[in-house]
């Protein structure tokens, strides 16, 4: 399902100009230094971003694995915000704290323009990334048995040595594996690469959206896709490679302790609640600052920005004329698309998850993690080459995003069904149910509040997708993020913090709607 | 009437190989140790598991092309299995569901049941809240609501205190004998498998050792496995093969008989190791044949002499359970072995 639209964007140049003349552009593309260029920006801000994330995770990494503290809950929780927070939502935090009229700023009363420059997309991929370190690494570190410390502690190494002669060297796959998985997010990064970066900070991904919707010069486009894939395969080869040579110790009688934190020196706890609140100043503060912002539009505390989104005026600006939809109209598209492609891909995920319940599938990881490789650009793109002239372009963002939330709502559907013990099955079956009615009053009733999880996750990334809707919609498709992006685009930069904290508010009153009424049904049967 | 003829299964480690029945209303215990092909056994009449080759008959229909659920067998799971998001109530009528009866009459059967078990005012309550026991009475009501043809229970008593399990083993077979179900009932353990089988099936590594009612398997072992396995049992070799007689019948004399010389058998012991039982002491005695076992409510001192005696009457012979001895691989040709043997002791 992922190769064809791959192939169509690598092929479409082919038929479209016949093969002399498609040489001639793909020649010239990769002749172009700008080409060259963009790829160097790509790996530097990919490169720079994922070392950032690493540096800055690595003590929060040590604290979530080695102590029990107050709020880690919330912390591994919030860890999975990024997959479901929309790219121009990071983009909205920064502005609106890092930005030029920002609270930064505004707080230290200084002049700083930061933000519409490398450094700004660095501090929007690390916004959004360092939660995957942090994550990673933690896992990682809690699998490094306890008796090796007390092994070295008893050879007489103190806590430094320890630290990078024992620590480091056992947790480098674990941050090799974060550094890979981030450098790869932020290479084929495109939203936030498209509004920070202008015309002198490209990625190749913008480049390739470029190439293809705005030059419409498709044998370009395919070109660098081509080369992008080539360099992203190439990664995820990589990292599959240093996975598998891991060493792994002897696990029988590994032993890993969590501090109690009422046992804990008082220094250490200082370090840990001061490394927390300034990674939340850093993390939190420019999401707090976009409701603040937004209701502060001009200085002053007023809702006139929220006004201003029903009413569709501002000034003399038309915002719905901006927008290409009204209110109403945005928020029935977004959720209209997410319910559908929410469904259709918990869904297919599950029979899936059915179909190889209980099987070893030697490639599913290298397969499920293949769409990290394949940019959301290209993919829509292909998409797109292969059914424009066939499905309005609303099933074909049905069919993009499914696809794209496919592998990571699989793998959440699959650790459900393997809670689900083989015997229930057979119960059902020796009482005489047939496949349907099993699946039908025993499978999903059980699995309920899994299934609704994953759900979840899909009908959040599909909320939270700009790339697909934003290639494929053309505009005629208009949800959150396209909006967003394109009030920012028109310097309404009020109402896009406006819409930011409605996009939070349905966020949030959709979570709180499945999450209770998944509970209900639970309740139901029992 | 379940048959088994000639059935089949090979893994990669282990192969089963019998032939048994399970006449209407009778109680079949297949007994073994783990690994024995106990489950399996129950889970190819169940018909979750394949045949190799041979034949598995229910009322004398081939079950080879009935999909597990046209079988109409009721199957109670080590673990009971009760599906937690339903109640008590709808536990058991989930088979009627299946079977789309109408409410009313589903009600009916379900309290029916439920009442049948001894849980009458249980339907509405979570599973969750159940203890065990009660979970395996809902188990089995469940399994029976649709009156099926058989009724399978892998080990439904494993997990349930010992001071419980006697009650709960008298109930089922008042259910059972209500119902006349054939039933096979699985266990790895000789108590259980004593006191509620009619019938006993001793399985080891797949194949038939033993099969017989508790009280011939107990008293007149085939082989010395299976005597091993019901209990403690003396074993002597003797010119004419083993012989086997369990410690309860071994006769103690506190002075040598006067006509010690005239009965066969008598033998000086010492008294090695006691254990108090409770209902008896059991001894350890050195002899000259080696170490024997009897059981007794009297008392002796360890080291006591003593002389002891076996009642003829009380000797079975067995066969020898060296691998290879009495189970070539033709599994069938020993279980039909093990038939014509049954029936000779039947006469």
């Amino acid at each position: 399902m992922l190769i064809p639209p791959v192939l169509a964007v690598l092929g479409a140049g082919v038929l479209d100009l016949g093969f002399a003349r498609w040489l001639e552009r793909v020649v010239s593309v990769l002749q172009r230094s700008g080409t060259w260029r963009s790829l160097r920006f790509s790996a530097m801000q990919a490169a720079v971003s994922a070392v950032v994330c690493i540096v800055l995770a690595l003590p929060g990494a040590y604290w979530l694995s080695h102590y029990s503290f107050p709020g880690k809950r919330v912390v591994q929780s919030l860890s999975l915000l990024p997959f479901v927070l929309p790219s121009l939502i990071v983009i909205l935090a920064v502005l609106s704290f890092y930005g030029r009229n920002g609270l930064l700023n505004q707080l230290l009363g200084t002049d700083l323009v930061i933000v519409y420059s490398p450094i700004g997309i660095v501090i929007a991929h690390v916004l959004f990334n360092i939660s995957v370190a942090l994550r990673i690494m933690a896992s990682g570190w809690m699998e490094v048995d306890e008796r090796y410390r007390e092994v070295s502690a008893g050879l007489g190494e103190g806590p430094l040595g320890r630290l990078l002669h024992l620590h480091l060297p056992l947790l480098l796959p674990a941050i090799l594996g974060a550094a890979g998985i981030i450098f790869l997010y932020c290479f084929v990064s495109f939203g936030i690469v498209l509004i920070f970066g202008g015309v002198r900070y490209a990625t190749l991904e913008v480049r390739i959206y470029q190439e293809m919707f705005v030059n419409l010069n498709l044998a370009a486009a395919g070109a660098l896709a081509a080369l992008q894939l080539a360099i992203c395969a190439g990664i995820v080869f990589l990292l599959q490679w240093t996975s598998s040579r891991r060493r792994i110790g002897s696990t029988r009688g590994r032993k890993f302790v969590v501090r109690r934190w009422d046992t804990v020196r008082r220094t250490v706890r200082w370090a840990c609640a001061g490394y927390w609140a300034l990674l939340a100043l850093f993390f939190f503060a420019p999401l707090a600052a976009i409701v603040i912002r937004a209701f502060r539009p001009a200085g002053n505390w007023s809702t006139a920005a929220f006004v201003s989104l029903v009413t569709g005026r501002v000034g003399d600006r038309d915002i719905h004329e901006i927008i290409r939809a009204d209110f109403g109209e945005l928020l029935r598209t977004s959720l209209g698309i997410a319910l559908v492609t929410a469904t259709v891909t918990t869904m297919v995920a599950f029979a899936a998850a059915r179909a190889l319940r209980g099987r070893r599938v030697p490639m599913l990881d290298a397969v499920v993690s293949l769409p990290l490789a394949i940019s959301s650009v290209t993919f829509s793109l292909g998409i797109w080459l292969l059914g424009s002239r066939l499905l309005p372009g609303v099933v074909l963002i049905w069919i993009t995003q499914s696809l794209m939330a496919f592998p990571l709502v699989f793998r959440s559907v699959r650790t459900v069904m393997d809670t689900f013990p083989i015997r229930y099955t057979e119960t059902a079956q020796s009482l005489g149910a047939s496949l349907w009615f099993r699946v039908g009053t025993l499978e999903i009733p059980v699995l309920w509040r899994g299934l609704m999880n994953a759900f979840t996750f899909a009908f959040a990334l599909s909320l939270s997708d700009f790339t697909a809707v934003f290639t494929i919609g053309r505009g005629e498709i208009v949800t959150f993020p396209v909006a967003m992006y394109r009030l920012i685009g028109f310097q309404s930069f009020d109402v896009a913090l406006a819409l930011g904290v409605w996009y939070i508010v349905v966020v949030a009153v959709v979570f709180a709607v499945i999450d209770a009424t998944s509970y209900a049904r639970e309740g139901q049967g029992l | 009437m379940i048959e088994l003829v000639d059935v089949r299964r090979t893994y990669d480690d282990f192969s089963l190989s019998l032939s048994c029945s399970v006449a209407d209303d009778e109680i079949l215990t297949l007994l073994g140790s783990s690994g024995s092909g106990k489950t399996t056994t129950l889970r190819i009449i169940a018909g979750f598991e394949q045949l190799d080759s041979g034949k598995l008959l229910i009322d004398g229909t081939d079950m080879a092309h009935v999909s597990p659920q046209q079988r109409q067998i009721g199957y109670v799971f080590q673990d009971y299995t009760l599906f937690p998001h339903l109640n008590v109530e709808e536990n058991v009528a989930y088979g009627l569901r299946v079977a789309r009866m109408p409410r009313p009459e589903r009600r009916r059967r379900v309290n029916e049941l439920l009442e049948m078990v001894g849980l009458a005012s249980f339907g509405k309550r979570a599973v969750q809240t159940l203890s065990g026991g009660e979970q395996q009475r809902v188990a089995v009501a469940r399994a029976l609501v649709r009156r099926p043809r058989a009724l399978l229970l892998d080990e439904p008593f494993s997990a349930i205190d010992t001071e419980l399990r006697e009650d709960l083993r008298r109930h089922l077979v008042t259910v059972q004998r209500a119902l006349g179900v054939p039933t096979v009932f699985v266990t790895h353990s000789r108590t259980e498998a004593l006191s509620i089988a009619d019938r006993i099936v001793v399985l080891r590594s797949g194949t038939i050792d033993d099969q017989g009612t508790p009280e011939q398997l107990y008293e007149r072992p085939r082989t010395a496995y299976t005597a091993r396995f019901l209990g403690r049992a003396n074993i002597f070799p003797t010119a004419s093969g083993l012989l086997m007689i369990r410690p309860e019948h071994v006769t103690l004399h506190e002075s040598a008989p006067a006509a010690s010389a005239g009965i066969p058998g008598t033998v000086e012991a010492r008294v090695a190791r006691s254990t108090y039982h409770g209902v008896h002491r059991e001894y350890e005695l050195e002899t000259a044949r080696g170490p024997v076992f009897a059981v007794t409510r009297r008392r002796f001192a360890e080291g006591t002499r003593l002389w002891i005696s076996f009642p003829p009457e009380r000797i079975a012979p067995v066969e020898p359970d060296g691998p290879g001895a009495s189970h070539a691989p033709d599994g069938p040709a020993t279980a039909a072995s093990a038939d014509a043997k049954q029936q000779n002791r039947h006469h």
